[in-house]
């Protein structure tokens, strides 16, 4: 999303831009997400959960988004839900179809199937973070490796290396990752975000040796026990629900009807340890990686810069491959794509 | 909607919605939902913008005229989800009434019109006193433009304007955009006595800040007003 926002934003301030698309289709991980764009409603609650992050750049996101957004309407993208349904956040709920439709409309030339390359002239990385490597991940989110993919296959780190190779410096929490708990089984793209088992807060979670791992209280977003269970045995958890949990409601869904979509429901006398006390049903899930958090580190124009601090000419990261906004908690990953993608094509032309 | 509306019926009823305002105003409570819901039939009709080209015919001015006024910021303009500039009818309507009150005058009305809103703007805004006066690493700058504001409308308070703040909050769960739980908090807010709804909207508290951040009370100010405070907060943070 962030390359496609910064091709259309250069060009509506009057200067070219060509996309160089590694995959067969524009969109990246946007197209295969449930696209609410949003941001904490509450500053406070922002830095609050998400305290490693560089706070200039959460400023950044968090006071231009609801401008980013209109803009976004502006190019004709549907909305779909004027609202996120959290009572958290403030955002909208985008069609991804019709959205990445609309930026293409404006982005001008896109070459499909063309890596990244060298170029004349400022270049902005957009490729998406390198969840889809798993030498990097291993290297940098072990000993989470290795983590079922939940995006896109083209995001592996193409953005990261060719920063490095010219001088960047790695934002902080390169070892963290925003993800969901999915049903340890195949899955395609079109299961993303239907099958993921977001029910954690419910349900008691025991690692494959029946060790309850997360008795604490799972933040909203249970960004915080799909880490945790990337660092389990084998990424794999066992969900263990009561009649209770399977009662209530996530959005629009039942728990049960949640877990009735999931291949890996078993009955509780099927666990491989003792099932703890009025256990109706137990799932297992496996982590599964969306994106990365940490990446390159940047100012708060989008500037790729170096461990001295300084800003190498010309290079800009922005979405995914730009890190350390979201350090230590959650936050809306199309936010950051958006508001850098139109920071950076901003700086680039000027 | 069996076919469109034509240019003179947006026209008509442009200039209905902002009869009824002005009559909104002066009658009884009781009297006053059954016009608001008259009111709120021609507006959902009519949309939430019209083309430059109707605005003018509207304001009884030539498209040129119309365009330098847009162009100086005078009247305002937004980008519809077609990407056109498009004039909101709210703001035709605040135009027509203050012109309603001004057309047994002779000259050029709508820029007199102008003027004295500017003026008014220019005078009724003084930023500092809508600011807390020491400003603490916390605020962020568009915090503060809802604290603003939600200042100068705490002045402006009545039970009319509480009315429609309710009301909004109707529709607005109608259509899906706010979250139930905010909705409830407004309600509760707003079934308070007048005096102390204004002391909320005014509080810099951490509960308020959220509150505002999804307000029924948007477009009590002029869309002029509004963007000159979100200027003039903007002016001040970078000083």
């Amino acid at each position: 999303m962030a390359g496609l926002v910064a091709a259309a934003r250069v060009r509506e301030l009057g200067a070219q831009a060509v996309v160089f698309e590694k995959g067969t289709r524009p969109g990246g991980s946007m197209l295969l997400s449930s696209c609410v764009i949003w941001r904490h409603r509450s500053w406070d609650e922002l830095r609050a959960e998400c305290a490693g992050g560089d706070e200039r750049l959460q400023g950044l996101v968090w006071e231009r988004l609801d401008g980013a957004i209109e803009w976004l309407e502006s190019l004709g993208a549907p909305v779909v839900a004027p609202e996120t349904g959290n009572p958290r956040t403030i955002g909208k709920r985008f069609e991804p179809t019709g959205l990445t439709e609309a930026l293409v409309r404006r982005a001008g030339e896109i070459r499909l199937g063309a890596p990244l390359r060298d170029v004349d002239g400022p270049l902005v990385l957009a490729t998406g973070g390198f969840q889809g490597s798993r030498e990097l991940v291993e290297r940098h989110i072990a000993p989470a490796a290795p983590l079922r993919l939940r995006a896109n296959p083209w995001s592996a780190g193409d953005g990261l290396r060719a920063g490095l190779a010219r001088g960047a410096a790695l934002s902080a929490g390169m070892d963290e990752f925003y993800g969901r708990n999915m049903p340890d089984a195949a899955f395609t793209e079109a299961e993303f975000v239907p099958l993921a088992q977001l029910y954690g807060r419910f349900a008691r979670a025991f690692d494959e040796n029946g060790e309850e791992f997360f008795p604490g209280e799972v933040s909203w977003s249970e960004n915080d026990l799909v880490q945790a269970t990337a660092r389990r045995p084998g990424g794999r958890a066992w969900y263990v629900l009561d009649e209770a949990a399977l009662e209530q409601r996530v959005r629009e869904r039942t728990v049960a009807e949640m877990v009735a979509l999931a291949p890996t429901a078993v009955a509780p006398d099927e666990l491989p340890f003792p099932a703890p006390p009025g256990a109706r049903v137990a799932v297992r899930v496996a982590a599964a990686i969306t994106h990365t958090i940490g990446g390159l580190r940047i100012d708060d124009r989008a500037r790729v810069l170096r461990q001295d601090g300084t800003a190498i000419e010309g290079l800009y990261a922005a979405g995914v491959d730009a890190g350390g906004i979201a350090t230590g908690g959650y936050a809306s990953g199309l936010a950051a794509a958006l508001v850098l993608g139109l920071a950076s094509a901003e700086d680039a032309v000027h | 909607m069996i076919r469109s509306v034509t240019q003179d019926e947006t026209r008509t009823a442009i200039e209905s919605i902002a009869r009824l305002r002005t009559a909104e105003r002066a009658a009884d409570a009781g009297t006053r939902s059954q016009i608001a819901s008259a009111r709120r039939f021609l507006e959902r009709l009519v949309g939430p913008t019209v083309r430059p080209a109707d605005a003018a015919r509207v304001l009884g001015v030539s498209r040129p005229s119309l365009k330098r006024w847009i162009d100086k910021g005078e009247i305002a303009t937004v980008r519809t989800p077609t990407g056109r500039r498009e004039v909101p009818v709210s703001e035709l309507v605040s135009l027509l009434e203050e012109l309603n009150q001004t057309e047994a005058r002779e000259g050029r009305p709508l820029g007199r019109v102008l003027r004295e809103r500017r003026r008014r703007a220019e005078e009724g805004v003084d930023i500092d006193r809508l600011l807390p006066r020491r400003r603490s690493r916390d605020h962020r700058v568009p915090e503060l433009q809802a604290l603003a504001y939600h200042r100068l409308v705490a002045e402006r308070l009545d039970e009319k304007l509480v009315e429609e703040a309710r009301e909004r909050l109707s529709e607005w769960r109608e259509e899906g955009r706010i979250h139930p739980t905010w909705e409830e908090r407004w309600r509760g807010l707003l079934a308070q006595p007048i005096s102390r709804i204004a002391e909320i909207l005014s509080a810099d508290t951490k509960a308020a800040r959220a509150l505002r951040q999804t307000s029924p009370f948007v477009g009590v100010l002029t869309e002029h007003e509004r963007r000159r405070l979100v200027r003039a907060v903007e002016e001040r943070a970078a000083s």
